[in-house]
């Protein structure tokens, strides 16, 4: 199945844009390579697990091998933070999802530019210079259609309120799925006032909590425990259901992406590789490697499968300073009215 | 009740039970034990440890399981291998009083005494009842008053008093007793000999008594089995045993015995003795044995150390039964003075009068009495 | 015995020094000090405490201090308390905890409690399943497990369609969203544990109590009730102060189990606010530890009030030193029966949904269509693991490391503290604080440490080893101390009055009759180790990577028959270890 994905990836890559393949290629910078490969290994935090297949292509290119520690976000946040303070930093490279401006005010990240992120939207960059962002993880609400007939299937998220929802939704807490997601969404994209009236109405229909990944939350409604998911990634869905599993993605708009970003560390053991490391993440190649389930920042790579081109105008699309000012306030809602 | 006409409170047939340290090597256990012990008699198994007393003791509690025999309590058969009857221990109507004394540490004594009776199926006990029983067993056995106390608190002595009280407070059918006295100092286990002499008397109760203590076994029992190597090879009165033991083993065991090693020289005319010529060529007149010798045949004869007459050489000649001999050393016991007395070859024990003192070296005559010498076939 | 006679010369040689000329009196000070094991008890003591008191400081200190953003610590606050003790449903969710954490911890002790002595001092058949289901739970990640029986549970799990099918009902029959639903996966979670460590108390009991109670008419039901539960009370007492505080801090179960239908217990109340944050409040979660720090400490201290007279206890005299096995004639196929029941509810019911699981394209309740969609391609996508050879070696190193560290230790101050040696309160109550630091804490505290000491362990084995050798103190301790409390003393004062120095009366009379409670020990904390995730996260480098924490990145993110089928694997995986363990473990000395 991924391999068929990947094909289509790859095809529709080179009918995009095989000039800005071309010129990705060459923008390395032979002194950065040079630099790069004198330091002889690079050492990667990184968070997202299909984000490993990004270490084996930059070894494959440049032979540089990557050390890497995969761990959640905020455990990567805290390592950072104690070893910077420590003087003893480990980590050259980094990618999270939450907790960068923390890393930003902690003095652990330096601000740098890349060559490959010239071509990025704005909104993807930190003016400051600190991360990029390298992809965007889109959220759908997703149910089990072999239990929900498809004329009742919900078209907008005020179809959520209806009473036939009372007691069949289900979401996890905590990270930038699920519940936090879902409210940040709702908030941000109606306003506190009217987005408050939602929510209110939303817990009279008794969601129900469940402290497990949203990819769980998604085979629970696989498996028919429960009926529709909140907040679950758009790709959970399509994996599971080109594999027969009776789960049904809903476009309930706006959709909201929250993004992953690529950060590099003060006192750095391998600054070059590191930086080099980083430039591969926004290169057409790597990047296309991360839109086999993503959306990829770069405009030359195409959009993940379930999704089109035309979503990326579309989309609801918190940066880490939106996710980082208001996090604390969207637990709060979460505490206060769901819990 | 009365379905034990026959008076025979507890009877063992041909039980055995090995135990197997490897398969084909046999390390220990009963062999065929056959007994019967009747109401109100105090029944001792005696033999050095390893014999297999416990283990036939531990069988009648139903606390091993036999290979094969059977076993009735009161006329109801507990145990049959080849019938498939196996009453287990709580049904057996036993009290028992274990060597460690077992009382339970988180009871008071009072708790530890009334245990069977709490537990028991057989009969429900009101709560005066078992106030009264508790009274009376506590008082039996010298612990009244200590009701309340941890049993934690009491003594080695005041253990054993509890145990005992627990053992009989539901009047079981059979007592069993596994060494209970062997924990206890000298002078105490003295006192606890007469004590439970007097108690199983008092109640009444048929007691199966383990020891290896020969002393405790002669002075306690009505019937005393002795075991070898897991076989009963005696039974038979504290007065049997010691004076016409069966064999060698059951002489040395039980009290002190000179052996002597002879020949059959001749019957005597009365028939009823014999004449048995020893090493040195001295013939000694015994009684004859219950089991037929011949002239001619090799044997033992035992003679207990205090059946001896000692006196200093007179000069003499040879009289009936004398030998004699030189002293070579001496052991004074208090109550008793045991002389060692080299006669030809050997050396024999004799037990004298505090004041009969001979001097070492010595010339003694020692005279043993024709119907004090027991004349064994040699092993 | 003499440790407490010495302590109080020691008490009394401080009073009168106008006597002695202050050299001398210093040095007959310190050769009652060193006295009568006083040597080993302070060694022992300064190894545990140099361990445990740094982490318990950091926990002191960060919970007095306001978290800043960038990690360091802020001002002198009492907020974090506050801010613990003002949650206006603590009272709730304490009372939530409370009964959770009691009920669990009782069934637990009930189970495992049952299977321990039926396996030690029983004739009853299909004993295995009880080593099966052991090895099988300590090897399987807790998420994994609790996810496991949620679906065996859940409302369309098999039980469920079950009960459905038998009482005709349209509805499910079960909801496991509850709280019976909580106590009862707890407690199968916590199940292995209570088993493992009940298992010395009853090897090792006295066998004539028990048996003065059969003669005196008692039946089998009568005995076990009136005596041998009764007189492993100390011990048993002390396993469910152990399940008991474990469940209090427990969160996969109540989290996963509880939340669904909004019954919050202290964990879930507390710590869900502050995983919730990023990077997450510790002085909170350290105001929390020390709360937790302070109720274990008062439990603690109950229980050495109702363990006073624990010499009454000990069971093991020199005599007839071999548990009868009980005969239980026609009751030993109820009894395996029984073994049967718990075996299939704890372990067939989980492991059959995950083999199920693991067989599935996508995860499916059991039909027949389901049936036809059977593959091993999950099993054929794992073949790819296969070259994390060396995270496979470092985690099968560090815990067979951190076992035997904390086992050797164990023995030691698990036997100064049952023993009532010098030393042995203090050593008790430090021994016990690892169990309420929570994860996350102790392995900032490590970090903290670490990174501040010159000693270059940061990101590599060893601060692992340290930290797990932390985190399995109060689990080591638990298991000797029970081992020890049944070993008559006069077997020890048997090889002293023979003239065997302490430590060799240690390790040729205490260490060989405990040695079963130890081998117990060590598979267990090799396993805890396996599978611990939250200390190797914070602490492991990119080259001290080990597989529990690999896969719990794999078990979060991962599809259900995935997950499955990587979790089948592991948890076989481990229990071919553990079960060649044993094995070995037959072989050493003659058991």
């Amino acid at each position: 199945m991924r391999s068929v994905v990947w094909k289509h990836a790859v095809a529709a890559a080179a009918l995009f844009n095989v000039v800005a393949v071309a010129s990705a290629m060459a923008a390395d910078d032979p002194e950065l390579v040079a630099k790069a490969k004198r330091e002889g290994v690079v050492n990667w935090y990184f968070s997202n697990q299909s984000a490993e297949v990004l270490a084996d292509g930059f070894t494959k290119k440049y032979g540089i091998p990557v050390n890497r520690l995969r761990n959640g976000s905020t455990s990567q946040t805290l390592k950072l933070i104690n070893e910077f303070r420590a003087n003893h930093v480990v980590a050259d490279v980094l990618d999270i999802t939450i907790g960068v401006p923390t890393l930003v005010e902690a003095g652990v990240l330096i601000p740098f530019e890349l060559e490959n992120a010239k071509g990025v939207d704005p909104q993807y960059k930190d003016p400051k210079g600190y991360w990029v962002a390298t992809m965007m993880f889109v959220q759908m609400p997703a149910l089990n259609s072999d239990i929900v007939p498809a004329k009742d299937r919900p078209k907008t998220l005020d179809d959520l309120l209806l009473p036939m929802w009372k007691d069949k939704l289900v979401w996890n807490p905590g990270g930038s799925t699920g519940a936090t997601g879902f409210i940040a969404n709702i908030l941000t994209s109606r306003g506190e006032e009217k987005g408050m009236e939602y929510l209110q109405k939303l817990k009279g229909q008794n969601v129900r909590s469940i402290d497990i990944s949203s990819r769980a939350i998604a085979d629970q409604i696989i498996a028919g425990e429960y009926t529709l998911g909140l907040g679950l990634l758009q790709n959970q869905a399509q994996v599971s259901q080109a594999q027969g599993a009776p789960i049904e993605s809903l476009r309930l708009e706006p959709l909201l992406a929250t993004t992953a970003m690529v950060g590099l560390t003060a006192k750095s053991p391998h600054p070059n590789a590191g930086r080099l490391f980083a430039e591969f993440e926004l290169s057409q190649e790597g990047q296309m490697l991360y839109a086999k389930n993503y959306f990829a920042v770069r405009k030359d790579v195409p959009p993940p499968p379930g999704l089109v081109e035309a979503d990326r105008a579309t989309l609801n699309v918190l940066s880490p300073d939106d996710m980082n000012n208001n996090f604390e306030h969207w637990t709060d809602v979460y505490n206060k009215l769901f819990r | 009740m009365d379905r034990n006409s026959s008076g025979i409170m507890l009877r063992v047939n041909a039980l055995s039970k090995l135990y197997r340290s490897q398969p084909g090597q046999v390390a220990g256990g009963v062999r065929e034990a056959t007994f019967d012990v009747p109401q109100g008699a105090f029944f001792t198994l005696l033999g050095p440890s390893g014999c297999g007393k416990t283990t036939t003791l531990r069988c009648v509690a139903g606390l091993e399981s036999p290979d094969v025999g059977s076993i009735a309590i009161d006329g109801e058969t507990v145990f049959d291998a080849g019938n498939y009857i196996e009453t287990p221990v709580n049904k057996r109507n036993i009290g028992m009083v274990f060597q460690s004394y077992a009382i339970w540490p988180h009871m008071t004594v009072y708790e530890n005494a009334i245990f069977p009776l709490k537990v028991t199926r057989r009969k429900r006990y009101s709560r005066d009842d078992i106030k009264r029983r508790a009274r009376s067993a506590l008082e039996t056995v010298g612990l009244g008053g200590f009701e309340a106390r941890s049993a934690t608190q009491l003594s080695g002595g005041q253990q054993q008093r509890l145990a005992l009280a627990r053992a009989i407070i539901h009047e079981p059918a059979l007592l069993l007793l596994d060494e209970p006295l062997s924990n206890l100092d000298v002078k105490l286990r003295e006192e606890m000999r007469v004590e439970l002499k007097r108690l199983q008397q008092q109640v009444g109760i048929t007691a199966i008594y383990v020891t290896h203590d020969q002393g405790e076994a002669l002075a306690l029992s009505d019937t005393i089995a002795i075991m070898e190597n897991g076989n009963i090879v005696q039974y038979g009165t504290p007065d049997e045993i010691y004076h016409a033991p069966a064999n060698r083993f059951v002489a040395g065991f039980v009290g002190t015995t000179n052996f002597i090693d002879g020949r059959v020289a001749g019957v005597l005319a009365n028939a009823k003795e014999l004449s048995v010529e020893i090493a040195d060529g001295t013939l000694l007149s015994c009684r004859a044995p219950q089991s037929p010798v011949s002239v001619g045949q090799a044997v033992t004869i035992c003679v207990r150390p205090e059946s001896i007459r000692m006196a200093a050489t007179s000069g003499e000649g040879a009289s009936a039964n004398r030998l004699s001999g030189r002293i070579s050393s001496k052991t004074f016991l208090g109550n008793t003075t045991v002389h060692y007395v080299a006669v030809g070859g050997h050396v024999m024990q004799v037990m004298s009068n505090p004041d009969a003192v001979h001097a070492p070296n010595a010339a003694v005559d020692l005279h043993i009495p024709s119907e004090r010498i027991v004349i064994l076939p040699k092993a | 015995m003499t440790g407490s006679r010495s302590s109080a010369a020691v008490a009394g040689a401080g009073g009168p020094a106008r006597s002695g000329s202050p050299p001398s009196l210093l040095k007959r000070s310190a050769r009652r000090l060193f006295a009568n094991g006083g040597l080993i008890g302070i060694i022992t003591t300064a190894i545990v405490a140099l361990l445990v008191i740094p982490p318990l400081v950091y926990l002191l200190i960060s919970s007095f201090h306001a978290t800043t953003r960038d990690g360091s610590l802020g001002a002198l606050t009492l907020k974090n308390y506050i801010g613990v003790f003002a949650g206006k449903e603590l009272l709730t969710a304490g009372m939530h905890s409370f009964v959770f954490a009691s009920a669990s911890a009782v069934l637990a002790l009930m189970i495992g409690g049952f299977q321990a002595w039926v396996v030690e001092r029983t004739d009853a058949p299909c004993k295995v399943l009880v080593l099966i289901s052991t090895i099988v739970s300590l090897s399987m990640p807790y998420v994994l497990y609790t996810v496991a029986m949620l679906y065996a549970l859940g409302r369309v799990g098999p039980v469920n369609d079950l009960l459905k099918w038998v009482l005709s009902s349209s509805t499910p029959v079960l909801n496991v969203n509850s709280m019976w639903g909580m106590i009862v996966i707890e407690a199968v979670l916590s199940t292995p544990l209570s088993f493992l460590l009940l298992s010395p108390i009853f090897r090792a009991s006295n066998i004539s109590f028990e048996e003065a109670a059969m003669t005196s008419g008692a039946s089998t039901a009568q005995t076990l009730r009136m005596i041998t539960f009764k007189l492993a009370t100390p011990g048993v007492l002390a396993v469910l102060l152990l399940i008991f505080i474990r469940a209090v801090e427990a969160f996969e179960v109540p989290s996963l189990v509880g939340m669904p239908s909004k019954i919050n217990v202290l964990t879930t109340d507390i710590f869900l606010n502050l995983k919730l944050q990023v990077p997450p409040d510790l002085g909170k979660a350290s105001a929390f530890s020390v709360f937790l720090v302070i109720l274990v400490s008062l439990m603690l201290m109950l229980y050495h009030r109702l363990l006073r007279h624990s010499e009454q206890f000990q069971t093991v005299t020199g005599k007839a030193y071999q548990p009868r096995i009980l005969k239980l004639g026609r009751a030993r196929w109820f009894v395996g029966g029984g073994l049967i029941v718990t075996f299939s509810l704890c372990t067939l019911l989980p492991l059959g949904v995950l083999v199920w699981a693991s067989l599935l394209p996508y995860y499916q309740s059991f039909s027949m269509r389901a049936l036809s969609r059977l593959t091993f391609k999950n099993y054929e996508g794992l073949l790819g693991l296969g070259r994390d050879v060396n995270v496979i070696m470092n985690t099968i190193v560090l815990s067979a490391s951190t076992a035997t560290i904390a086992v050797l230790l164990a023995a030691v101050a698990g036997w100064l503290i049952a023993r009532g040696r010098r030393w042995s309160r203090f050593l008790d109550q430090i021994a016990m604080i690892p169990l309420v630091l929570p994860g996350l804490v102790l392995g900032v505290a490590m970090m903290e440490i670490f990174l501040k000491v010159p000693l270059p362990i940061y990101g590599t084995m060893w601060i692992l080893l340290i930290a797990f050798v932390i985190h399995c103190i109060p689990f080591g301790f638990r298991y000797s101390t029970a081992g020890v409390m049944q070993i008559h003393r006069e077997l020890e004062e048997a090889a002293g009055t023979s003239g065997a120095s302490l430590p060799s009366t240690l390790a040729r009379i205490v260490a060989p009759l405990i040695k079963p409670a130890l081998l117990s020990a060590w598979l267990f904390l090799f396993l805890t180790t396996a599978r611990g995730v939250s200390i190797p996260v914070l602490l492991s480098g990119p080259g001290s990577q080990v597989v529990s924490a690999r896969l719990y990145e794999e078990f979060v993110n991962g599809q259900a028959p995935h997950v499955a089928a990587l979790g089948l694997v592991w948890t076989s995986f481990m229990a071919c270890i553990a079960i060649a363990f044993r094995r070995l473990g037959g072989r050493i000395g003659p058991q």
